[in-house]
């Protein structure tokens, strides 16, 4: 926790911004308040890496960016076994397609609102799921001013990996823009209510 | 113990909610959007407050609000948003379409249930 | 708010939303393209040129016994032994690299020993934009297996069914598969690919008509139409064809092959026919000798009609004649000489075609032929055609037995059943005969007349009643003819108008007397004198010094007839004065009684003693 280490400028204070919505949203959605958070180096071969995949589109103040998660049902069935008290055999496909567009849709609003606190206003896609294959059809990884991440949520119930693409124009337009890892939240300051 | 409409175009959530809300007595009805919120205030059913996620297929929260509003019989249904979106202009338009509280996503059945509590009493209260 | 705010924002959120529905609806329509192809029943599968799996379906994730979703973990080389996997990542690479775009073959999934299938495979280039995860390829396979062990299966049973079956292609070039037995039909162990005229119709190409050769050689142009094309020559192509055997002499050097054709429709045109051969040698040769035995048992009836039918006098120069000739030939024959036997042959011919002895006839004249066409430089060997005077003779043999049974004295009806010689018989034996006789007679002279018979158990030697029978046969036939009146006439004289005949048989201690009586108009004793004067039969002075009843009995006479034609019906080479003549011999002697409107009546009277 050295204030260098939660202190970031540019493309960095985005991807920094984004990976902390994953593994708070994650630990949230995925039932696992322990969830690790690895960055993974991702050659262009292995660009399929599981069966489903769903991505999340945020744009604004310049930039674009697209969230993917890559899964396998395993991992779906095992948490909703848990929520439901079925087993995991038995939950409906539907349930398990819904769960990571949640979790990314809690991701994307989670990042869209630390954008916004920290000044740089992005809007947000609906989560969409489809196959990993798809992934095939993306853009080159050799775009100009474009920066890549990828890393993979580790839970109790196995890992998903996630990708974020983020493309700037003009290329300059976060060279002001920080980002400082905000305070660990504890369950109490989950789900602020407001009376309007 | 108060009829609750959820309404949320994602399946866990509203799984997750009425699951929350069933152990706490209440007798939940569910839309998958905000075109069925509609239709479920368009019918005779008993409903005592109103639970809405804001993006949504269709119609989203704040249109739906509205349009429930105009409904004689519900213009005075107490409605809570539950969403991610935290911003103060959404706040702002929430309100003006008339929703009494504003939850940022995820959802706090330590905070929330209470709230639901004391809102239905007030409401019976007159 | 303001309210051009308030629009925007609500413009804003329409397009949202607008763009919200899009987006699930084709995030719905992907959904179920990807169910259609993940239940494919057969194996698709994306992968990288190295076979490591991007995508497939169940059916690949069932080939590598995973869940659908742990394909991606999966390399194809996996589910084959290591040779098939160099043949496979052979094409694969090709694909892949852009050698060909699309490339097709069956290999088996043969990782494990057991449940092994056989796939026919498709493998395409992946022609998406990959961004840069290396050239993939698109993969397709269908299970075959089932249908490779029915063909096998097909093909064991093919090769059990003594029927030769092949398949000929639009070229009438033969294409497998085929049963074994055309090899053994056609005696020829190498007929794929051959073209069907040179092993089928070539072979046996001159005993084809002139329409099965035009329609055999023309078999393409069926090609490419519709069945009913095949339906128009289908009753020209050769059904039967004979081929010769060169390992075999004599009858077994001809094969003959059956032949079945049936156009191989696709896609409503012909593209080929399926032949169905069968060896009916043996068939053929026992129909062959079917045949000829009939022809030689109708010679036979018609030999014996023939000789039946000769009237007496043809019949003696028949014999007298045709059996100098053959003497004769035997002799040219023995001298070696060919002008004596060609004469003697064309002598032959003659007789037999003045009587109808067809056989004889065509025998004589094929000699003759061939003998006459000989070329010089043959003629010293024309000894070589010999049989074909044996044959002559053989004929001729047959015809004399024939003559032979036919002049022995017994009634012609009577050859079947022959009573000893000696034995006596019945007179009444002859009833039906001289009845049938009559009753021809009558109908021919267009008279109704009736015989009725009264034998009174008279037995003669069988030799006499023979002849007594055609002595009663002419008497009857005369009194039919000349004797009794037409019906009119009949009638308006007072008499019935059927004619009455009757024999009579009587036998006493002194004689025995058969009475033949007709009701007729009698017989004019002066009008017979008067004709057999015309005729030189009496003169003139003998003629004074007959008695009324000497008149009536000219009749007896050789040379008579009261009619300028000789009747048909009786004269028929034996007149009364033969029937007198007849009894004579046998011992008899005949008169008659007339009266004149009343009718005659003739005695035929054998003392005892005689005959």
């Amino acid at each position: 926790m050295a204030s260098e280490s939660s202190k970031f400028a540019g493309s960095a204070a985005v991807m920094a911004a984004v990976k902390h919505a994953a593994k708070t949203e994650g630990s949230g959605q995925l039932r696992d308040a322990d969830l690790q958070l690895s960055s993974v180096v991702v050659t262009p071969e292995a660009a399929v890496r599981d069966h489903w995949m769903s991505l999340i589109l945020l744009a604004g103040g310049g930039i674009r960016m697209t969230l993917k998660a890559f899964y396998n049902t395993n991992l779906c069935r095992r948490v909703l076994a848990d929520i439901t008290g079925q087993k995991p055999e038995e939950i409906a496909d539907h349930f398990v397609s819904d769960l990571m567009r949640e979790l990314l849709n809690r991701v994307g609003g989670s990042a869209k609102r630390m954008l916004g606190d920290a000044g740089l206003t992005v809007g947000l896609s609906l989560p969409l799921v489809t196959r990993g294959f798809d992934q095939i059809f993306s853009n080159s990884t050799n775009q100009r001013d474009t920066d890549f991440e990828h890393w993979v949520l580790k839970t109790k119930y196995g890992a998903v990996a996630m990708s974020a693409e983020l493309t700037r124009a003009p290329a300059d337009c976060l060279n002001k823009f920080e980002w400082i890892v905000p305070a660990p939240k504890t369950d109490a300051d989950d789900g602020e209510l407001d009376f309007l | 113990m108060a009829h609750i409409l959820v309404v949320d175009d994602s399946d866990t959530l509203r799984l997750e909610l009425a699951t929350a809300l069933k152990q706490a007595n209440h007798v939940v009805i569910e839309a998958k959007d905000g075109r069925d919120g509609v239709h479920q205030c368009e019918s005779e059913k008993p409903i005592d407050l109103i639970i809405t996620d804001l993006n949504m297929p269709e119609l989203d929260g704040i249109s739906m609000v509205k349009e429930i509003k105009k409904m004689a019989n519900r213009a005075d249904t107490p409605v809570f948003m539950l969403t991610t979106e935290a911003s103060q202009e959404l706040r702002a338009d929430g309100k003006a379409a008339g929703v009494m509280v504003w939850i940022v996503k995820p959802f706090n059945a330590a905070k929330v249930l209470p709230a639901i509590d004391k809102v239905v009493a007030m409401k019976k209260a007159g | 708010m303001s309210v051009p705010a308030d629009n925007i924002a609500m413009n804003q959120n329409q397009i949202l939303q607008a763009s919200h529905h899009i987006l699930t609806l084709m995030e719905r329509s992907k959904e179920q393209l990807e169910r259609f192809v993940d239940r494919l029943p057969s194996v698709f599968c994306v992968s990288s040129a190295q076979g490591q799996v991007v995508k497939g379906n169940a059916e690949l994730a069932d080939r590598f016994g995973c869940q659908l979703e742990g394909l991606l973990a999966k390399n194809l080389s996996s589910l084959f032994k290591p040779a098939t996997w160099t043949l496979f990542a052979e094409q694969m690479r090709g694909v892949a690299a852009g050698d060909t775009s699309q490339t097709s073959l069956e290999l088996p999934l043969d990782a494990s020993d057991k449940d092994v299938k056989t796939l026919s495979w498709t493998l395409r280039a992946f022609d998406g934009n990959t961004s840069g995860s290396g050239p993939l390829v698109t993969i397709f396979g269908v299970d075959v297996s089932e249908i490779r062990a029915y063909e096998r299966q097909l093909s064991q049973i093919f090769s059990t069914i003594p029927l030769g079956i092949l398949r000929v292609d639009q070229h009438l070039k033969v294409v497998p598969p085929l049963s074994a037995y055309v090899s053994r039909i056609l005696r020829d162990d190498h007929v794929v690919g051959k073209n069907l005229k040179e092993v089928l119709f070539a072979p046996g190409w001159e005993q084809l008509s002139s329409l099965q050769r035009e329609y055999a050689g023309n078999l393409t142009s069926i090609m490419g139409f519709p069945e009913f094309q095949y339906e128009m020559i289908k009753d020209n192509l050769p059904r039967l064809i004979s081929i010769p055997d060169p390992s075999q002499t004599g009858p077994k050097a001809l094969r003959w092959i059956g032949i079945n054709y049936d156009p191989i429709v696709q896609d409503g045109v012909i593209d080929g026919l399926l032949l169905i051969l069968e060896d009916r040698t043996e068939v053929e040769r026992m129909r062959a000798e079917q045949e000829a035995r009939q022809l030689s048992e109708e010679s036979v009836i018609r030999r014996f009609v023939e000789v039946r039918r000769l009237e007496p006098e043809v019949r003696r120069m028949v014999q007298t004649d045709i059996r100098a000739f053959i003497d004769s030939i035997g002799q040219s024959l023995a001298a070696n000489d060919l002008a004596q036997t060609l004469r003697t042959l064309h002598g032959i011919k003659g007789v037999s075609r003045v009587a109808q002895l067809t056989q004889l006839k065509d025998l004589a004249h094929g000699a003759e032929t061939t003998l006459l066409g000989l070329a010089a430089a043959e003629k010293a060997s024309w000894r070589q055609h010999e049989g074909l005077i044996a044959g002559i003779v053989d004929e001729w043999n047959e015809v004399e037995t024939i003559l032979a049974a036919l002049n022995a004295p017994v009634g012609t009806h009577k050859v079947a059943t022959q009573p000893a010689p000696g034995s006596l018989v019945a007179l009444a034996h002859m009833e039906s005969r001289l009845k049938l006789t009559v009753k021809e007679t009558a109908k021919a002279v267009s008279k109704d007349v009736e015989l009725s018979c009264k034998w009174g158990d008279v037995h003669l030697p069988q030799e006499v009643v023979g002849k007594l029978s055609e002595c009663l046969l002419h008497i009857l036939n005369n009194a039919v003819d000349h004797g009794l009146e037409a019906s009119t006439a009949r009638v308006s004289a007072g008499k019935r108008s059927a004619g009455r005949l009757v024999i009579h048989a009587v036998r006493t201690d002194k004689l025995i007397e058969i009475m033949v009586a007709d009701d007729g108009h009698g017989i004019n004793g002066v009008a017979v004198a008067r004709s057999a004067l015309a005729k030189g039969v009496i003169t003139q002075q003998e003629a004074a010094t007959l008695s009324l009843q000497d008149k009536i009995e000219l009749i007896f006479r050789p040379g008579f007839s009261t009619r300028d034609a000789a009747s048909e019906i009786s004269g028929r080479g034996i007149g009364l004065d033969a029937v007198a003549a007849a009894v004579k011999s046998l011992g008899g002697t005949i008169s008659l009684a007339t009266e004149l409107g009343e009718g005659t009546t003739f005695t035929i009277r054998f003392e005892h003693g005689s005959p």
